[in-house]
């Protein structure tokens, strides 16, 4: 067990001092990064992008995966725009989208518990009911949403500067990193995904873990989209399209084995920071924002390549530990 | 069970898959039962389109013919999506078809398929390849829209200070990149800017002072938030952002609203295309950058192109007319037809806090 929290760390510690020298090269380079406007639009992308990654790590932790994610969220954000349109404000936005988000992840862990298909293959499924459902439903968009549906984006700022989103990141965050380290519950998340089998013999029940998970992380994938759909006066079908790619990324970045029962959300936390700088970061180097989607794929090929070439080493050097990884 | 299961699924999925591409194709038009005329927007579901399918269904309605309207979601809004659907109206056997192009090279090959059938083909908003339709329905000149748009930002620029003595930084965002009148647009203002008159206006870097964050409202959102943070009052800020799109210009203003620190609104200005009721909100905020946008009447757009196409399938406007006379509201109008086939609505209109409630749609 040492052995791999001392792997767990040296994962987060790289990250880190990539991180820093990532900021320490926009200082000197790209002026006018550090302004408190770019700052803060760099926060509320972050916000969305955590505490969805949060769920989403949580989700992979388990051995499973959501690709439904984006189009989860786009439903979530058509749901709420159809109701803020109706003058809604932001307490029953939030608690529809949540709501929203958790039945809409419960369906997606209906097919993968109850009926045993592969979480892929279920919510590659899923997202094209989603996406379908939601071209069905609007035509293109729904525009012209009043002041207290934008209140979120336009009025609510702490001190008058940053944005509440991020405050609601940090709360959320917070709360994962305890649940994760002291919950009974999240022992039971690494155990599953360390093997079915041995958690079923140990007396847990895996479907009602499974479940739980994508119904928790359905909530958080809820909030990401009161962020991501209140960002302006119009709502698309498309609000979450991709997202889900980003999530994943940024859980991958931070080392979490896709493979499941290993990977910590401190490393999630540093992950998506990285996401969600790049494009604001590459404009500020004067540089076209057309090679966003490039140099994240980059950065997340070369960490991959990193931690699987660590893995095999470390496979090498403990042969009776091979596959074995635990929190 | 299991594999039963998985095999509903999937059928599920393809089902939805489609569902997209078939909903809204009402029952093929019968041949001998009147005129019967398709229009195919860029995308559907968005105030600019919306605006012109009420200007079309209006023509429809006084002359008397059947108008079938269809277009791809936002997401969608690519030429192959396109062609799918026009493919359905050909084989439908629809008598015009007027088109707004995603890509105006690609979908000539289909449009001259089209014409073959004997169906006349217009295109309207945006062109396509000039051999595969007879007439192009205009909303503006490039030229106009270009100098509508720089006049827009000069006039607020000059209000605040900037001028001959004092350059200003500009920055357009687009969308696709691909989209021939935002070309268009982008090339007729460069053009605008090495003139006496703009000539302090400055896009001091192209690679990231014209911007193409795409057609993904968040991504838009993105892109303008960005671009927000980047402006100020300094000579290695932006001072000016102009949007090509209707769907940045409101991003821009959104942006402006939700920046945690906005750079000071008496040293910058933005402005754009956008339908008015998109962004009235930012206009009459005097707090708002954005002070000004930019378009044409949608509504006479969409209009214009159905009765033109009307006249076509009558045979009352033949190939290669120099003029075409409608009537619109009990108004009898005229628009010149250039040697290009450009049938051209009129000039830019440009409307700001005093006549935005004017307008609606």
């Amino acid at each position: 067990m040492k052995h791999d929290r001392k792997k767990n760390l040296t994962t987060e510690f790289y990250l880190l001092v990539f991180l820093a020298v990532v900021l320490v090269f926009l200082g000197v380079f790209a002026k006018g990064f550090y302004s408190i406007n770019n700052i803060m639009s760099i926060l509320n992308v972050y916000s969305y992008v955590l505490i969805s990654a949060i769920g989403m790590n949580m989700i992979i932790l388990t051995g499973n995966i959501d690709v439904s994610t984006g189009a989860l969220i786009s439903v979530v954000c058509l749901v709420i725009a159809a109701i803020g349109k109706l003058g809604a404000t932001f307490p029953v936005l939030l608690i529809t989208a949540m709501v929203v988000g958790m039945l809409l992840s419960a369906f997606n862990a209906f097919f993968i518990t109850k009926l045993k298909i592969p979480a892929i293959v279920a919510t590659l499924a899923t997202t094209q009911i989603f996406q379908g459902s939601l071209t069905l439903a609007v035509e293109g968009s729904i525009y012209d949403l009043p002041a207290t549906y934008t209140w979120l984006a336009f009025k609510a700022k702490v001190f008058g500067i940053i944005p509440f989103s991020f405050v609601m990141c940090v709360i959320i965050t917070v709360i994962a990193l305890l649940f994760m380290k002291y919950s009974r519950f999240s022992k039971k998340i690494y155990a599953v995904g360390n093997s079915t089998e041995s958690a079923r013999l140990t007396g847990i029940n895996v479907n009602r873990t499974v479940f739980l998970t994508y119904v928790i992380a359905g909530a958080l994938f809820g909030v990401s989209g009161v962020i991501v759909g209140t960002a302006g006066q119009r709502v698309t079908t498309t609000m979450g399209s991709g997202l889900e790619m980003t999530f994943i990324a940024a859980v991958v970045l931070g080392g979490t084995s896709t493979a499941g029962g290993s990977g910590r959300i401190l490393g999630t936390v540093i992950g998506a920071l990285i996401l969600a700088s790049i494009s604001s970061a590459i404009t500020y180097l004067g540089i076209s924002t057309n090679w966003a989607d490039f140099i994240k794929g980059a950065i997340i090929l070369i960490s991959v390549l990193v931690s699987a070439l660590r893995t095999v080493k470390r496979k090498r050097s403990i042969p009776g530990k091979a596959g074995v990884q635990a929190s | 069970m299991k594999k039963l299961i998985a095999v509903l699924l999937v059928i599920t999925m393809m089902a939805c898959l489609f569902a997209g591409c078939q909903k809204n194709e009402p029952a093929a038009a019968e041949k001998s039962d009147g005129v019967t005329i398709a229009m195919l927007p860029k995308f559907k579901g968005e105030n600019y389109f919306d605006a012109c399918k009420v200007g079309a269904e209006a023509a429809a309605e006084a002359l008397g013919v059947t108008l079938l309207y269809d277009g791809p979601s936002q997401d969608q809004a690519t030429n192959q999506m396109q062609v799918d659907i026009l493919e359905g109206w050909i084989n439908q056997g629809v008598d015009a078809i007027v088109v707004s192009p995603n890509d105006g090279t690609a979908i000539a090959a289909t449009l001259k398929k089209a014409a073959e059938k004997g169906i006349k083909v217009l295109t309207f908003d945006a062109d396509a390849q000039e051999d595969a339709r007879s007439y192009y329905c205009q909303s503006v000149a490039a030229d106009g829209a270009a100098k509508g748009l720089l006049d827009a930002a000069k006039q607020d620029l000059l209000a605040k200070g900037y001028g001959p003595d004092k350059t200003a930084n500009i920055a357009l965002v687009g969308s696709s990149g691909t989209d021939a009148n935002q070309n268009a647009w982008i090339e007729a203002i460069k053009g605008y800017l090495t003139t006496d008159d703009y000539s302090w206006m400055v896009i001091a870097n192209e690679s990231t002072d014209i911007i193409h964050p795409g057609t993904d409202e968040t991504k838009v959102n993105e892109a303008c938030a960005t671009l927000i943070g980047r402006m100020g009052g300094g000579a290695d800020q932006i001072q000016a952002a102009i949007a090509l799109s209707s769907m940045s210009t409101p991003a821009l203003g959104a942006q402006y609203e939700a920046a945690a620190s906005k750079p000071d609104a008496s040293v910058i200005t933005m402005t754009g295309l956008a339908t008015p009721n998109a962004i009235k909100d930012y206009i009459k905020d005097e707090t708002n950058p954005l002070n000004t946008g930019v378009l044409w009447s949608c509504f006479d757009l969409g209009y214009m192109s159905v009765a033109v196409a009307n006249q076509m399938v009558t045979g009352e406007l033949a190939e290669g007319a120099s003029s075409v006379t409608y009537t619109q509201e009990g108004k009898e109008l005229t628009k010149e037809i250039n040697e290009q086939g450009y049938c051209c609505l009129g000039a830019a209109l440009v409307f700001d806090a005093t006549n935005v409630d004017n307008y609606n749609y």
